[in-house]
């Protein structure tokens, strides 16, 4: 045995030099990569020291002169690193001072570079470049962001969605369009998200009505969820009917929820009935506690009835979302006072009510109201 | 039989052992420690993809968003009443539009409550707390701030055990997702935005995502923040400092990027509500309840044919104090293979099952051969060289050139995740820890990987003897919070 080896003593010799060098070069590594990065952030700061007075002038919207603005757009030391810091600064003010920079990064071609970089090969870059167009907040680009929404990198099709919000209404309704059809999925890949589009369609505000009016008939359910959320949102009193009916019927359970919230946004408190009839045991719990969620919004007598009835619900869940939705409306918070009152009630609508008028009493005395 | 005879014996027992184990153990050391190369290439893929992206995931924007989805942190606590005040002031403060804190007391003997009581103003409300998961202990009280606003609610609780608490928490939760949080864990500010990023990008079929863990012991805290890493005085944290880079850093990246990832640290992760919910929370017989929780997730899922995620962000940090005393390490060790024994034999089904996609094909039968297994073969090759060298049937030589490949070997994995961190996350800036950091790599060979190995099959036996594994206290120093560097 003792001479009896699976491979030979040689081959061994050579893998243990070979595993001592590259642990060698690993810890090289570790170290050149160390002093390297220190170097080139001491190198950016150098090249940025002179700028930086220039740079917070801008930002501040302290350059009335606009000199501090002719030397940033002059200066050809700080390169890239000029160029990042500004970008840097858009995503932190607004007004004055944001056109300012803008025009520092148009005037040093930063703009150019980013419209130029949108059809790089890296989604990376692409996602870069849609970024900087959207904290230019210039509708001009709003063609170039659209076009973005239909890149084939999903990362690159979100940076575009929150750019055109960037945008606000200036974007227009065709933008709004263009969003709601970047929610449906595409092959295996997911569309633009949710709570991304949801995000950029209220920032486009009423300009977004006609396209969430139409999403609402879509027929990917995505879509429909994210049409209905931005209705209740920005309260598109006109999908009103939709939403009741959506709530009602649509075949997908997260639609249907979207709707009831929505509807108890916008409705009427004639249509209250609707929203009362989805606290039926029969309906899917998620869509139950939806509907407690939108009567607490409604409000209204029949809204505080049917809550009232789902105190005692098997499902607490439900119940103690109704105790929560009572509490926000005047009549709701009288209807869990009476209940207190009650010695009827059953114990489990007690027990919800008792909580919630707990935590009604702690909030008023912090106000100083009791 | 006398001495004399039993020897030659023995050496033909031995001689055959080395002969029949030869080839073997040099496939196995070859798979496994090409599986670590393969993990570190899959954690640099995942860490330069996610670093390349960070400034454009929209990050500023998720602070100030009403659509971001709301977030409960669940914290089960006992007997942490050193360290809970700041513990929770420091949750409540992290950068996020939507999140509260609920803390289940776990039937605490020292004064974690009376703490809070003071620290917080708390009263005793009559909120029902919804049963939707089923928990064994009986809950005392509720308490909220005297304010009515603070998003915190702590509940106490009979004695019942971490997972039984967790559960707790979960019913109590209002939040769509439930992040874990343990008592003694700092979390970074940035990190429930960070952690919940997959989340928002891929809302229908992302169900749970993890952060990564390091030791916090050494570095400077200041008011229940981490604001300076710096690495261990103590050797045994040092070692662990590399370890958990090597094991939770890269392990966990690599399988995330496989899309397999099959074990999200109890100390740090997120889960939808409502898949927990659906799989019935935390099983309170379980040891290893993170790993059993996330095995079951996807049992269910794949049996329901359902499309969905299960992701790891290399970022976002958990700060946890880990263990300083080889006696504490010891518990902790046996009690991770216990649990990783347990559920891997309880979901040993899923095993190279195709209906179990990636997870039965691929991470199941890994973590069978290289993890749970691995210290057994670690153990038993020493013991077999030593008797080898003792009767005198082993060439010295080549015993020892191979024990430097494998140990070089695994300084070599280490040593190529440290040169990843350096180049991704650097958190540690100084150069004395870089020093640190590298000589912990090499000390990591010399003792500590043998005793981990031991502690590990003492962990297994028990639980193959069938004694009563118990969670026991986790006997923690602090993190010694400091106010000036």
């Amino acid at each position: 045995m003792r001479d009896e080896q699976p491979i030979g003593q040689g081959f061994l010799d050579e893998v243990l030099v070979a595993v001592i060098v590259i642990c060698v070069v690993l810890a090289g590594v570790v170290v050149i990569s160390r002093v390297g990065i220190a170097r080139r952030a001491e190198r950016s700061r150098q090249r940025l020291a002179p700028l930086r007075a220039d740079l917070l002038a801008v930002g501040a919207g302290e350059d009335e002169s606009g000199d501090a603005r002719r030397r940033l757009v002059r200066d050809r030391t700080a390169g890239h690193d000029l160029d990042r810091a500004v970008v840097n600064l858009l995503t932190k003010v607004r007004g004055r001072p944001a056109e300012d920079l803008v025009e520092v990064l148009r005037e040093r071609h930063g703009v150019a570079s980013a419209l130029n970089a949108l059809g790089a090969a890296s989604s990376v870059r692409r996602a870069r470049a849609t970024r900087i167009l959207g904290l230019l907040r210039d509708a001009s680009h709003t063609n170039d962001l659209l076009r973005m929404l239909d890149d084939r990198s999903g990362e690159v099709r979100i940076v575009a969605a929150r750019a055109i919000g960037a945008l606000g209404p200036a974007a227009g309704p065709s933008a709004a369009g263009a969003v709601l059809r970047a929610v449906r999925s595409r092959r295996s890949a997911p569309g633009v998200p949710a709570t991304v589009a949801l995000s950029t369609l209220t920032q486009l505000g009423v300009e977004a009505e006609a396209a969430v009016v139409s999403g609402l008939e879509d027929d990917d359910p995505g879509v429909r969820n994210v049409a209905a959320g931005v209705a209740g949102h920005n309260l598109f009193l006109a999908t009103g009917p939709r939403l009741a009916q959506m709530a009602a019927s649509d075949p997908d359970h997260t639609v249907r929820v979207s709707a009831t919230e929505a509807f108890g946004a916008v409705g009427r408190p004639s249509d209250v009935h609707v929203i009362v009839g989805l606290l039926a045991p029969s309906e899917p719990a998620v869509v139950r506690r939806a509907a407690a969620r939108a009567l607490g919004e409604l409000g209204g007598e029949v809204a505080v009835a049917g809550l009232v009835s789902v105190l005692g619900d098997d499902d607490r869940f439900l119940a103690t979302s109704a105790a929560t939705a009572l509490a926000e409306t005047e009549a709701g918070r009288r209807a869990l006072r009476d209940l207190a009152a009650d010695e009827a009630v059953a114990p489990e609508a007690r027990s919800a009510v008792t909580g919630m008028l707990q935590m009604l009493d702690l909030r008023a005395s912090d106000r100083g109201v009791v | 039989m006398s001495v004399d005879g039993i020897i030659p014996g023995l050496r033909e027992v031995v001689i055959e052992l080395l002969a029949a184990a030869q080839w073997p153990v040099l496939v196995y050391f070859v798979l496994i420690n090409t599986s670590y190369i393969v993990f570190i290439a899959l954690a640099a893929w995942d860490f330069v993809h996610h670093l390349r992206r960070v400034e454009q995931t929209g990050r500023q924007e998720r602070v100030a968003s009403e659509f971001v989805p709301p977030v409960t942190l669940v914290v089960p606590m006992y007997n942490e009443a050193a360290g809970i005040v700041q513990s929770i002031q420091s949750l409540l403060s992290l950068r996020y539009p939507q999140h509260e804190v609920v803390g289940v007391d776990d039937g605490s003997t020292d004064e974690t409550f009376e703490r809070l009581r003071e620290a917080f103003d708390l009263v005793e409300v009559d909120r029902e707390i919804p049963r939707e998961l089923p928990v064994k202990a009986e809950i005392l009280s509720i308490h909220v701030p005297r304010n009515g606003r603070t998003p915190l609610t702590i509940i106490r609780k009979t004695n019942s055990g971490r997972s039984d608490a967790v559960n707790v928490g979960i019913n109590a939760a209002s939040g769509e997702l439930c992040v874990f949080v343990d008592a003694d864990s700092i979390l970074d500010p940035d990190a429930l935005i960070t952690v919940t990023v997959p989340f928002a990008d891929d809302p229908t079929r992302m169900v749970a995502t993890g952060g990564v863990i390091r030791a916090a012991n050494g570095s400077r805290v200041v008011a229940g923040r981490l604001v300076e890493p710096r690495m261990p005085r103590q050797l045994l944290p040092r070692i662990q400092v590399v370890e958990y880079l090597r094991a939770f850093l890269i392990g966990r990246a690599g399988w995330s990027r496989l899309g397999a990832l099959v074990l999200i640290s109890g100390a740090f992760g997120v889960f939808r509500r409502d898949i927990l919910v659906e799989v019935g929370g935390l099983d309170t017989e379980s040891i290893g309840e993170d790993f059993e929780v996330l095995m079951r997730v996807h049992q269910h899922l794949q049996r329901e044919g359902r499309d969905y995620r299960v992701k790891f962000v290399g970022e976002p940090v958990c700060w946890t104090e880990v263990p300083s005393t080889a006696k504490v390490l010891q518990k902790q060790r046996a009690r991770w293979h216990r649990g990783l024994w347990e559920t891997l034999w309880k979901y040993k089904h899923m095993m190279l099952n195709p209906r179990y996609g990636k997870v039965g094909m691929l991470a199941i039968p890994y973590y069978w051969l290289f993890e749970l297994i691995a210290p057994l073969l670690e153990f038993a090759g020493l013991l077999l060289v030593i008797l080898g060298l003792a009767l005198d049937v082993i060439n010295v030589p080549f015993a020892l050139l191979f024990m430097l490949i494998a140990y070089g070997y695994a300084i070599l994995v280490t040593l190529a995740a440290m040169t990843l961190e350096e180049m991704t996350f650097r958190k540690y800036a100084r150069w004395r820890d870089l020093g640190t950091m590298l000589m912990a790599a090499i000390a990591e060979n010399i003792g500590y990987r043998q005793l981990t190995a031991w502690w590990r099959l003492q962990g297994w036996w028990a639980s193959l003897r069938g004694r009563k594994q118990v969670w026991g206290t986790m006997t923690r120093v602090g993190l010694g919070e400091e106010s000036k560097p």
